[in-house]
């Protein structure tokens, strides 16, 4: 052998151990294992004795001490291999002699590295390094699956962090919307721990009570701004605040650092962690000091001016009393029998309406009263004053039918008018008759009924053509009620009024 | 040479480095961009500390897209190419920088191009026409993009790598006419 020879030969190792040494050390360039072996496959070529290499990583990654067989099993190649050189039909090119390696990794087994050798005594000297090359390949295989798995899990971290931010934003506009709110709120936004301690107020409560809320953190509020009388009391309704049972529209007064006194209405909601214990007591205050003033101020009023319908009521009672005793004097002196008589019916309804005043002036409410109230005695009155009164039987029907004093005055003349009537000439030359009268109630209208079972009204007689003064009145005042007036001879006579409420 | 890479940040700082530093020798810088615009590479350069000279003419650094250099009527010619490089050397003299160099992303040849297959033989062929005309290139190849097996075709017909950042001879590196008879035979 010549030193050229020689020197040629060194200067092939030298190339071929380079070419091994960069092939190891630009395979993490490769980033999917397709790549890798690829490139693998093409550069193994290089290596002296080496006719091709195929690598196989189609079966499923084992444990790291599994056989040859059994993580080569999904190669064609690999079964026909070992890991040691034989000599076997492999179906490439020529056969030959084959040299098979597991990739191996101290964690698994990925696959198997075959050499396809043309001449076993050139590669001998690389064996070494290509089992060195076998081992970074494994090494890289298995990075390349963590890889995938990592790049996953940054994908899945990547989307999670954009949606927490995303759902951090969305908190923090709320906050600041809330924080707004609270700020700029011109009502009491007040926050109390479980022991009735304060914890926050806003800057309108800062405002209304003096106290600016680094002065009174943590202090009982309580003992600092409910006057003292009322302390115990609202640290019950606290209790029951604090327990979910909640305050709606409660007013209280406050104390405030002046030492004015001001109406507070409240409305409050129990604080709960997620674990739903109770964390405190957020209570929204409206100082209504004034609302209050203004309120008290109208009743009292309203109860001065009820005092004084009363007694404006009582004097027109007592007016109309005095003067249906002159009408009586006046009557009982009158030799005219006609002037007498026309007297007697302007007593009669002159007490219509004495009666409504007195009832008036003797109820709660001065505006209003119930039939059932007004009229039975107002019947009783009129039938009283005739002398039939035992003889005919009078039978109230009436329905509890609340009217203003504007109905009832033009009401009760009219009862007077139809009742006299009925009482004076319905039962002529007649021992007994009876008179129902009946009021009820249906769809926003009264009816009124004054029937009797006596001679009944001559024919002569209808609304149109009332005749005596009487009808015509009871017509007026009909027509006052914005009502209807029938009336229907059967047995007797009846009188159908309906009107309004 | 030939830089395969499958990190885009060592990338910019390796390809700034070589930028910078031809600019630094006075030779005239020509970068062919595909991935992102021109005007993206050269703010990337300059926020990777590469003073890009203000003055546009006779410009020392020009940065145009890849596609319009290496395919300007949008075919790949591999000889058009290599008279391209000649033609960039010469009025790199004669515009009074002392030499030039070129560096360009390769993946405009993924695109589909007409000719764009013949990439491996005008890669072969370049190493020749640098011995006659001297110009420095770094063909980058992103690994993410290329399969191995044109990779491995890459390194086989340039000299020289870039390797961990550091330029290296490259030991799988064959002759041209050798590679192509092979590359020939592999259709």
């Amino acid at each position: 052998m010549s030193a050229d020879s020689l020197t040629t030969e060194g200067l092939d190792r030298e190339r071929s151990l380079s070419q091994l040494l960069l092939l190891q050390g630009t395979l993490h360039v490769m980033p999917t294992v397709a790549g890798l072996t690829e490139f693998a496959e093409r550069a193994a070529q290089s290596i002296p004795g080496v006719a091709s290499m195929h690598i196989c990583t189609a079966g499923r990654p084992r444990s790291p001490g599994a056989s040859f067989a059994a993580i080569c099993d999904a190669c064609g190649i690999g079964k026909a291999a070992s890991e040691a050189v034989v000599k076997a039909p492999c179906g490439l090119k020529n056969g030959g002699l084959l040299r098979s390696l597991g990739l191996r990794t101290q964690l698994g087994s990925y696959g198997a590295m075959t050499l396809v050798l043309d001449d076993e005594s050139r590669f001998r000297p690389y064996a070494q390094h290509v089992e060195n090359l076998a081992n970074v390949l494994a090494i890289h295989i298995e990075n390349s699956a963590y890889k995938k798995q990592i790049e996953a899990a940054n994908r899945d971290l990547t989307v999670e962090v954009a949606e927490r931010k995303r759902i951090e934003l969305a908190l923090r506009e709320e906050k600041y919307f809330a924080e707004s709110l609270v700020q700029t709120a011109q009502a009491i936004v007040l926050v109390l721990n479980p022991e009735g301690r304060i914890i926050s107020f806003n800057p309108y409560m800062e405002s209304i009570s003096g106290y600016s809320i680094e002065e009174v953190r943590g202090r009982d509020w309580f003992s600092l701004f409910l006057p003292e009388p009322i302390r115990n009391q609202i640290r019950d309704v606290f209790k029951n605040a604090i327990a979910d049972i909640q305050t709606r529209g409660r007013v209280d007064k406050i104390v405030t650092k002046d030492g004015r006194e001001i109406d507070i209405e409240w409305h409050d909601k129990t604080l709960k962690d997620e674990a739903g214990s109770v964390i405190g007591l957020l209570a929204i205050g409206q100082d209504v000091t004034e609302r209050k003033r203004t309120g008290d101020r109208i009743a009292a009023l309203l109860r001065e001016k009820e005092i004084l319908l009363k007694e404006v009521h009582h004097r027109i009672k007592n007016n109309m009393s005095s003067m249906i005793s002159l009408l009586s004097l006046q009557a009982a002196a009158l030799k005219n029998s006609e002037a007498a008589a026309a007297l007697q019916e302007a007593k009669g309804r002159m007490r219509s309406m004495a009666v409504l005043y007195d009832k008036l002036y003797r109820s709660e409410n001065l505006r209003e009263m119930s039939l059932r109230t007004y009229l039975p005695p107002l019947i009783e009155e009129i039938a009283a004053v005739f002398p039939n009164q035992d003889s005919v039987k009078i039978e109230m029907k009436i329905d509890d039918i609340v009217l203003g004093v504007r109905a009832l005055s033009p009401l009760g003349i009219i009862v007077n008018e139809l009742l006299t009537n009925a009482m004076r000439h319905a039962f002529s030359g007649r021992d007994a008759g009876s008179i129902i009268v009946s009021a009820s109630a249906k769809n926003g209208r009264v009816t009124l009924v004054i029937e009797d079972d006596g001679s009944g009204v001559p024919e002569s007689v209808d609304l149109t053509n009332p005749g005596g003064f009487g009808l015509q009145l009871v017509g007026l005042l009909t027509a006052q009620l914005d009502g209807t007036l029938q009336i229907e001879r059967r047995k007797g006579t009846r009188f159908v009024l309906e009107f309004g409420i | 040479m030939c830089y395969i890479f499958n990190d885009e940040n060592q990338r910019r700082e390796i390809v700034a480095a070589f930028l910078d530093s031809g600019l630094k020798e006075g030779e005239k810088v020509g970068y062919f961009v595909d991935t992102v615009t021109p005007e993206e590479m050269l703010s990337y350069l300059r926020g990777l500390g590469v003073k890009i000279p203000d003055r546009p003419a006779p410009a020392a650094l020009s940065v145009s897209k890849a596609e319009d250099t290496y395919c300007p009527d949008g075919t790949f010619v591999p000889d058009r190419m290599l008279d391209t490089l000649r033609a960039y050397y010469a009025s790199s003299l004669a515009e009074g920088f002392r030499g030039s160099r070129v560096s360009g992303e390769m993946s405009w040849a993924l695109k589909g191009l007409p000719g764009s297959r013949r990439l491996v033989e005008y890669e072969a062929k370049v190493n020749d026409v640098v011995l006659e005309y001297p110009v420095t290139a770094i063909c980058q190849y992103n690994a993410n993009l290329f399969d191995g097996g044109t990779l491995f075709d890459v390194l086989s017909v340039h000299p020289m790598m870039v390797v961990n950042g550091q330029v290296a001879k490259n030991p799988y590196y064959i002759q041209q006419a050798q590679f192509l008879k092979k590359w020939h035979e592999r259709g």
